[in-house]
């Protein structure tokens, strides 16, 4: 891990728990703290560090004024990470089926003073080719359909940060993957600036892998 | 047995049910991967998985009319013209009328948003025009793939996706023959079904 910032608020967080979870969506408490564990945490951070290391070494020629997060589910991790990492970046899409998820985004991340697009859409049937962005970030493609059904405008200009992993029990993983190699061929990216995985531990102590490939649509760097 | 113009089908393919399934009930037709000696019976497109190939009973070039199917896993009750007449004074043009899962506890399917898993449709029961329904199939050739992959049955498909396409029978018509979430009288019931997915998969 390079020098990635993380300066969590735990006294939002706490609040946030106290505020609105507890009081208008009390049964998304246990999801909520979910989206808090250390794996998440670390699989964000990782995904992070790598996109900021391939953004300097591309700095002259490609300025990420805006991100969009795909299944963004709260949010409350990589929209931090993103803020405190990008310098150049302007507005962040955060796009969820889950029309709960984004509004305790909203509630939880409204006391940044930045431009957040809470987008309720379900990314398996919408089409985003007019949606201009600079890079794609989705943590949960195993929730989706394969991201090369997915494109963006200027398509061969966008940065793409997957993941995905070999959680094949779970009964919401419909489109797991066995290596970072089959992520990246299943978003058809041509070229790959980085491709790796983690093995982690999961809630009942079952091991997978967390796969993760950063790339373009695009065969020159 | 064509009970006021409209026709009874059901579906058999696999080795889950029998010919003596089918024949407990009074259909007209049956979709199937066999010939069935004694009823009509219509060849299943068998490259759809599991239940998506019931959907293919809403091409409109099937002419079909006004149909109500019923699978093979419900026991009948009571008097199938009840459903009938029920149908008939209530269907919406363009809409399917399908069961409601009401055996189940339909609260937390209604909070449970991040996924397609929640469900409290049920189309083990379900009258439709075969000839106005035609924008269901056009949809199912359009994301077969897709749908097979993302929806563990048809009936997920349409609740999490296509609300506007179905109402329900009268919940006291069709119940469960185990579950009973909502206290109905079993008695009153026309069909009892005996889903034997019913205990998980539709109850998150």
């Amino acid at each position: 891990m390079g020098e990635i910032k993380f300066n969590y608020d735990l006294g939002l967080f706490g609040d946030t728990l106290n505020r609105v979870i507890l009081r208008e969506y009390p049964h998304r408490t246990k999801d909520f703290i979910n989206s808090f564990l250390s794996n998440q945490i670390n699989c964000k951070i990782w995904l992070i560090d790598e996109l900021v290391n391939i953004l300097e070494r591309k700095k002259d020629h490609f300025i990420v004024k805006r991100v969009t997060v795909l299944g963004s589910w709260y949010g409350n991790i990589i929209v931090p990470l993103l803020i405190d990492n990008i310098p150049t970046l302007q507005e962040i899409d955060l796009i969820d089926m889950d029309e709960d998820a984004l509004a305790i985004s909203r509630k939880f991340l409204g006391h940044y003073d930045f431009k957040i697009n809470y987008m309720h859409k379900d990314i398996n049937f919408e089409e985003f080719e007019d949606h201009y962005t600079n890079v794609v970030i989705n943590t949960s493609c195993e929730h989706m359909v394969p991201m090369d059904s997915i494109t963006f405008h200027h398509d061969d200009q966008v940065i793409y940060a997957l993941q995905s992993n070999d959680m094949f029990n779970i009964r919401e993983h419909v489109n797991c993957v066995k290596n970072e190699t089959e992520l990246a061929t299943q978003a058809n990216l041509s070229t790959t600036y980085y491709m790796s995985h983690k093995k982690l531990m999961g809630e009942k102590g079952m091991p997978y892998n967390r796969f993760m490939v950063i790339g373009k649509r695009n065969d020159n760097l | 047995m064509s009970t006021q113009n409209l026709k009874i089908i059901t579906a058999l393919w696999g080795q889950n049910y029998s010919l003596n399934d089918v024949k407990k009930l009074p259909v007209d037709i049956v979709f199937s991967d066999r010939n069935i000696p004694g009823i009509k019976t219509i060849p299943i497109d068998m490259s759809y998985k599991g239940t998506w190939k019931k959907m293919t009973l809403f091409d409109s070039r099937l002419n079909l009319g006004e149909c109500l199917f019923l699978d093979l896993d419900i026991i009948l009750q009571g008097d199938i013209n009840d459903i009938i007449s029920y149908y008939n004074q209530h269907k919406i043009k363009s809409k399917v009328m399908l069961a409601h899962v009401h055996w189940f506890d339909n609260e937390p399917m209604r909070k449970n948003k991040s996924t397609y898993i929640s469900c409290n449709v049920n189309s083990g029961v379900f009258a439709f025009n075969n000839n106005d329904c035609n924008h269901i199939y056009e949809e199912l050739i359009k994301h077969k793939s897709k749908l097979e992959m993302l929806f563990e049955g048809t009936d997920k498909w349409f609740y999490h996706k296509h609300k506007d396409w179905y109402n329900f029978f009268p919940d006291y018509m069709i119940q469960h023959k185990i579950h009973n979430y909502s206290n109905m009288d079993k008695s009153k019931a026309i069909i009892i079904s005996e889903n034997g997915n019913a205990n998980g998969r539709n109850k998150i």
